[in-house]
């Protein structure tokens, strides 16, 4: 990956900005209001995401988007936001459901929000509303990647 | 004024055999992260070891042949000397990587964990042909460490 275009990942992995009409695509179910664009990348190849801190009002409606900036290697990374005090129950139950399933378990109250497995190159995406004030751990559930690949999203009062 | 002379003279004959011990690299960055990539995908190895995760092997090992042109790519304009030399030993740690996925099938721990233990040595008889601000610190990749040094997020959300 070019500097220009790590550069680039890496200062979108900071900007959370509130937009309006423009962002159209909503989740099923989600309510009505501005929409929170999250976004974050892996560091080209490295087993790292661009951005350990991530932020949003509490409530608010969130899409955040994952690129995989790999040039190399043909990992597979997620982007999964759970709650305090769960990590690593989640890391052993994504590791249980297996590469199949995207190693993220299934119904799992512990998970807030997931996106799918992104590809080399691959950019993935998902919608969420915003859980209460407070701080939240994300990780990727490839087995293996979440001692380096994580993050904190923190939840602000509105 | 004579031994300001001899100083000067000597300071730079000092730097001059310093660089030669040491010359610059083309694209040091580029070097620090291909060295990196391979350090993540072995401690990524490594990491299938404690649980016996015995059958990912093969694919880290995919992993590994996958990374191991990020260092090719990024010592392409070096003298022919160093690429030799660095194409030698990335082969051999490329065949001890091989060997892991060969050792695999057979769930010898024993086995495995020397198989895997040789790509680590191979790996640091790589690293050793770069200067030192280039190699990757074991225990430092992926920034702040976590609950018992394993990596991932602070305790308080953990």
């Amino acid at each position: 990956m070019d500097r220009r275009r790590a550069l680039g990942l890496l200062g979108a992995a900071f900007v959370s900005s509130l937009s309006g009409p423009a962002c159209s695509a909503e989740a099923p179910g989600m309510p009505a209001g501005k929409l929170v664009e999250l976004s974050l990348a892996t560091k080209g190849d490295l087993l790292e995401f661009t951005t350990q801190s991530l932020g949003c009002p509490a409530g608010a409606r969130v899409r955040l988007r994952l690129t995989n900036a790999a040039k190399y290697v043909n990992f597979d990374h997620n982007w999964v936001l759970m709650r305090p005090g769960t990590f690593d129950a989640v890391l052993a139950a994504a590791e249980q459901a297996g590469a199949a399933a995207g190693w993220l378990p299934a119904h799992d109250t512990a998970i807030i929000a997931a996106t799918s497995q992104a590809h080399r190159g691959d950019t993935v995406s998902v919608d969420f509303r915003a859980p209460p004030a407070g701080r939240y751990p994300y990780a990727c559930t490839t087995p293996g990647h979440a001692s380096s690949m994580w993050g904190v999203l923190t939840v602000m009062e509105p | 004024m004579m031994p300001q002379i001899v100083i000067a003279l000597t300071a730079a004959l000092w730097a001059s055999a310093a660089g030669a011990a040491e010359p610059a690299l083309h694209s040091p960055e580029q070097v620090k992260e291909a060295l990196r990539i391979l350090a993540y995908v072995q401690a990524d190895m490594a990491s299938k070891l404690p649980n016996k995760a015995y059958d990912r092997l093969p694919h880290e090992n995919q992993e590994f042949q996958e990374a191991a042109p990020a260092l090719t790519d990024a010592i392409a304009a070096e003298p022919a000397a160093l690429r030799a030399q660095v194409a030698q030993r990335l082969a051999e740690a490329r065949q001890k990587a091989q060997a892991v996925a060969d050792a695999s099938p057979a769930h010898d721990e024993a086995r495995i964990a020397a198989a895997v233990a040789a790509v680590d040595k191979a790996l640091a008889s790589l690293d050793a042909l770069f200067p030192e601000a280039l190699r990757p610190v074991a225990g430092q990749l992926g920034g702040r460490p976590g609950k018992n040094a394993r990596g991932g997020p602070p305790a308080d959300v953990r």
